[in-house]
């Protein structure tokens, strides 16, 4: 479980889409005392820098983080991962739980990039470091519990046995297509074969 | 360590096996051959575990592969035709993953690595497509399974590679490592028997004789 977990969080780390996000996150809450100065948006009078600043960070974060877990986990999918369980003999929920806890920590990497800024803000609002402390945690928790229900969500699918369930279903789709075809059509389209599993590189 | 028996598979109203019986013992290796679409990589894939078989019973080191697929895949390890995506990853992070995976010291990733001729630092994304084999290969050999299922898994291999690869596999053989082969030819020197499908039945069953098997191991250390 350990080299998996170190496999997927190295993968993680060597996506751009890592850097990317945390480089985007911490710009746009950089800019935002720049354009708007130490009191914020005048319209939004009543809460301090810190505060508008953290509802951008929330924002950000719910563009930002879905994005990021998408683009920074590895690549096998279907087919790819059954070959990936079946090469490292691991069950594919395990594997599932380790890319979750590669993406949590990536994630947590994004918002923790921000930080600098934020302990900025938070000093020209003269807001407790505590606060501070809870509203990250807060922000941080939000995205684990998502992640985790997400996580549990794909982990009991994945102890359906993948192999047998997918081909089973496969090659039932595929035969219904295919009587479908000779129903609809006499041409010589219609005759041509179904994919099987085997054709189109199923392990 | 693996018996077969009855196996069966349809696909798609064809019979790509149709009810095969074979036993391999502890140390044993079979070399299965016979023309493509015969029967000889669903045999393979059945005995990986990666599709189900019809009918039949697989039993590999006690367990029934079929009801038991996680258990028995502890056991195996398929080099065939299951894709490897880069990832990012070097060779050898890949293999050591694999190794790690497998409860396996990181220097059987390296030794695998040598073995089928592969840079260690080497990106997989930089390896060309037709060298991917080589990495499925080295994976194979680097985690250490006592049962190494071998799918047209020479082909990538360049003539000093595959002689470095038979070699290592002839030594794993002594160990007590069940290894069987598919190709399109069998390997000299390398299988204690030879299996030819046709028609997804048993065509014929030869073992190799110990004298032809001394001098073909010889040739092969030779080289």
């Amino acid at each position: 479980m350990r080299a998996v977990v170190l496999r997927e969080a190295l993968v993680a780390a060597r996506r751009p889409a890592l850097v990317g996000a945390a480089i985007v996150s911490a710009g746009l809450l950089a800019l935002f005392p720049i354009v708007w100065g130490v009191r914020g948006i005048p319209t939004l009078g009543g809460i301090s820098l810190y505060d508008q600043q953290f509802r951008l960070e929330w924002i950000l974060a719910l563009v930002l983080l879905p994005w990021t877990a998408a683009r920074v986990i590895a690549n096998e999918r279907g087919d790819d991962f059954v070959g990936l369980s079946a090469l490292t003999a691991i069950q594919p929920s395990r594997l599932l739980l380790a890319r979750l806890l590669a993406a949590t920590i990536a994630l947590v990497a994004v918002i923790a990039g921000a930080l600098p800024v934020v302990i900025s803000a938070q000093q020209m609002s003269v807001v407790a470091a505590s606060r501070l402390v809870a509203d990250q945690l807060a922000l941080e928790r939000w995205w684990a519990v998502a992640l985790a229900a997400a996580g549990a969500g794909l982990a009991v699918v994945s102890m359906v046995p993948w192999p047998h369930f997918v081909e089973r279903h496969y090659s039932r789709a595929a035969g219904t297509l295919h009587a479908a075809a000779r129903a609809s059509t006499r041409s010589p389209a219609g005759e041509q074969p179904v994919r099987t599993p085997s054709s189109v590189g199923w392990p | 360590m693996i018996t077969i028996s009855g196996l069966t598979k349809t696909i798609e109203h064809r019979t790509a096996l149709a009810g095969v019986d074979l036993s391999i013992d502890r140390g044993g290796s079979v070399a299965v051959s016979g023309p493509d679409r015969e029967g000889r990589s669903t045999l393979m894939q059945l005995l990986a575990t990666l599709i189900r078989p019809t009918s039949g019973t697989i039993v590999i080191g006690g367990l029934d592969a079929v009801a038991d697929v996680y258990r028995a895949r502890r056991l195996l390890a398929y080099a065939g035709a299951t894709r490897i995506l880069p990832n990012r990853l070097r060779v050898d992070e890949y293999l050591r993953f694999v190794a790690g995976a497998r409860h396996q010291p990181s220097a059987a990733a390296d030794v695998a690595a040598d073995l089928v001729g592969l840079k260690r630092n080497a990106p997989i994304e930089a390896i060309a497509d037709e060298a991917r084999g080589r990495l499925t290969l080295a994976a194979a050999i680097a985690s250490g399974a006592a049962v190494l299922l071998l799918d047209q898994a020479f082909d990538g291999l360049d003539a000093s590679a595959r002689d470095r690869v038979c070699e290592w596999l002839v030594a794993a053989r002594h160990r007590g490592t069940v290894i069987v082969v598919a190709e399109h030819e069998p390997v000299a020197g390398l299988c204690d028997r030879n299996v030819v499908l046709r028609e997804g039945r048993i065509l014929e069953t030869s073992v190799e004789s110990p004298l032809d098997q001394a001098a073909a191991t010889r040739e092969l250390v030779r080289a």
